[in-house]
């Protein structure tokens, strides 16, 4: 085998975190020998906390050294391992994505984060992940995309700054979940603060010592940190975004983006598995959607799904993506539920609904003495409850399927988000047709379609017509029996 | 026509066998008086367990084990209860891992593992070269499966 380069000392941080697990006794040993010895008495015993660095810093320098790679123009190698040596070779065509980040506290460094993936292996994990030097990097992305740098880009987008904005703010966490989650803790603190330490105290000693302490003020401070969280995660997602730069050339995909941490991701465009169109019920009205892009390895850890056009017009989202990634331009759907299939799209948000107002009248019931807590619980459990009821209502109204050539456009709710997915043909890994009682008799059925991906990537379709949905993926389902009414 | 992996894989199979046994016996002499009904019972359970595992199962599983590769697919037979064959097409193999704990790399062996999208196979026991030369040939581009 040719011979193995040894890799940048930056990759020594992988081998960190398990072994500075042992520091912590340690410090703690050291923490309590200054607060009753004082510092002297620390110094003296200093040797056995050195003793320990010095076993870390070994045991680390020892995995570096035997971390090797070398990469060809067809095949990664990369051998690691102390006393359990492996070597992973990874042929290049093989590669779905590659990555590159570059965090600011490695700049010093000058090095990258590349991760380079390939359908196989965890999830969790890219198959090839290392620090390497800019031109190395460079190298890689060469390989992966298999062309000279020096082609012309064909497509080049960059997004305005609200754009980004409007991104980050949908996905920190769900903005509007986490305004009510602190909006609920702020009123909760009033509301019970009084009551609740009387009723509990009264009917539940225990509980009500435990609660008498301080509720309101300990609710406050929950529901702003909980906003603080937020904000910090919402900075973080625009941190990230800024300066998304999406480029299309020839058979490659590229994103750019990040500000603090520089990023990159390079993914062969016959290897994207899907583009996904997500709008929220807000989005949705406001006719406002971001388009994602999954590809086995492009964020191990991650679902291998990554934003690609933040959150512009619809209009806009079609023409960019026309020009991006003309491949997946979604089309308008020639498959659709039947109009008497709304229960089937309502049916649990509405049992969600009628269950609140259930318990709620149970609970009251009960302990009417509890009223104003009760019905402020039942209040905050509705919104969620109606939210969905109305984003199933907005699935009800666009649900559907279209095939046009080899691609198909898929579009269904999932959650609190409705997605348009626009898929080839050959990374469709299987179509399941599932049929209740009653859809049996209609000959209807739900389709799950599974997409070629690491873990799970399923999609559900309600309530098509058997026959028709089978054609169109081709499953040689048998012809309904005579006097089944469609 | 299948080939059997090295006759020492079998060897480090039994030898982990006897060290893990270690453990039974240390936590019987310690926490049982010798002699009585429960040390006797104890020392039955585990020396039976570890003989089973010596003397029958790792050589039905040593001689259960065999693999073969042709232009197609990577074949792999194992088991000792049940008798698994697995095929993985050559066209599936996404990436190959040659992996070697420290008794292996001690007497020259190496396990090769085989990653397809959704499925993996591993052929233990294979003497270095051997083992480089199936990872070189499992990458090779094969026939497609059907």
């Amino acid at each position: 085998m040719n011979k193995l380069h040894r890799t940048n000392i930056a990759n020594a941080l992988f081998y960190i975190p398990k072994p500075a697990v042992i520091l912590l006794p340690v410090l703690l040993r050291g923490l309590t020998v200054i607060l009753t010895g004082g510092v002297r008495a620390w110094f003296a015993s200093a040797w056995v906390d050195l003793l320990f660095l010095a076993g870390i810093v070994f045991y680390v320098l020892l995995r570096w050294n035997g971390l090797r790679y070398r990469m060809e123009e067809e095949l990664l190698v990369l051998r690691l391992g102390l006393f359990r040596r492996q070597v992973r070779l990874i042929p290049t065509e093989n590669i779905s994505a590659v990555t590159a980040v570059r965090p600011f506290w490695l700049r010093v460094f000058q090095v990258f984060l590349i991760q380079a993936d390939t359908p196989a292996g965890g999830m969790n994990q890219a198959d090839f992940r290392l620090y390497l030097s800019g031109k190395e990097a460079a190298r890689l992305f060469q390989n992966q995309a298999g062309q000279a740098p020096d082609y012309p880009v064909e497509h080049l987008y960059r997004p305005r700054n609200t754009n980004i904005l409007l991104l980050s703010l949908f996905t920190s966490n769900s903005l509007a979940g986490l305004l009510l989650m602190a909006a609920f803790i702020r009123n909760l603190g009033d509301i019970i603060g009084r009551e609740l330490s009387y009723q509990v105290f009264s009917t539940l000693d225990n509980i009500g010592r435990l609660l008498a302490f301080g509720i309101p003020p300990a609710a406050a401070v929950m529901g702003y940190t909980i906003l603080l969280g937020w904000g910090v995660a919402f900075l973080a997602e625009f941190f990230r975004n800024k300066n998304f730069t999406a480029v299309r050339t020839s058979g490659v995909f590229s994103m750019y983006r990040g500000l603090l941490s520089l990023q990159n991701y390079s993914v062969q465009v016959d290897k994207i598995n899907y583009i996904d169109i997500r709008s929220t019920l807000f989005s949705h009205l406001l006719r406002l959607g971001a388009v994602y892009l999954h590809s086995t390895g492009l964020l191990a850890g991650r679902q291998d799904i990554i934003p690609i056009v933040p959150v512009v017009t619809r209009q806009s989202l079609e023409e960019i993506l026309k020009e991006l990634l003309p491949e997946f331009s979604p089309a308008e759907n020639t498959l659709a539920h039947n109009p008497g299939a709304l229960f089937r799209f309502i049916g649990d948000a509405l049992a969600a609904v009628f269950g609140v107002g259930a318990a709620f009248w149970l609970v009251q019931a009960w302990r009417p003495e509890w009223l104003r807590f009760t019905l402020y619980i039942a209040l905050m459990a509705l919104l969620p409850c109606i939210w969905l009821l109305l984003v199933r209502l907005l699935d009800y109204r666009t649900a559907g399927v279209a095939r046009q050539g080899d691609t198909y456009t898929l579009r269904y709710s999932k959650g609190f988000y409705l997605h348009t997915v626009v898929l080839p043909r050959e990374r469709i890994v299987s179509v399941q047709a599932r049929q209740s009682i009653f859809q049996l008799l209609d000959g209807r059925c739900d389709l799950f379609i599974t997409t070629y991906s690491q873990g799970q990537a399923r999609h559900r379709l309600r309530n098509l017509e058997l026959q028709a949905a089978g054609a169109l993926f081709g499953l040689n389902l048998p012809p309904p029996k005579k006097g089944k009414t469609k | 026509m299948l080939r059997r992996p090295s006759i020492r894989q079998l060897f480090i199979w039994q030898l982990w066998t006897v060290f893990f046994s270690l453990l039974p016996s240390l936590l019987t002499s310690l926490l049982l008086a010798p002699g009585s009904k429960a040390w006797r019972l104890a020392t039955f359970v585990w020396m039976g367990g570890a003989l089973a595992l010596l003397l029958l199962y790792f050589p039905a599983k040593y001689l259960r084990l065999g693999y073969a590769l042709d232009q197609q697919r990577l074949l792999l037979c194992s088991g000792v209860l049940y008798l698994h064959t697995a095929a993985l097409p050559l066209a599936a193999v996404q990436t190959v891992r040659i992996t070697a704990g420290p008794l292996q790399r001690l007497l020259g062996l190496r396990t090769v593992r085989a990653y397809a999208a959704g499925a993996r196979l591993s052929v233990p026991g294979l003497p270095r070269e051997e083992a480089a030369r199936l990872a070189c040939q499992l990458l090779q581009e094969g026939v497609p499966w059907l």
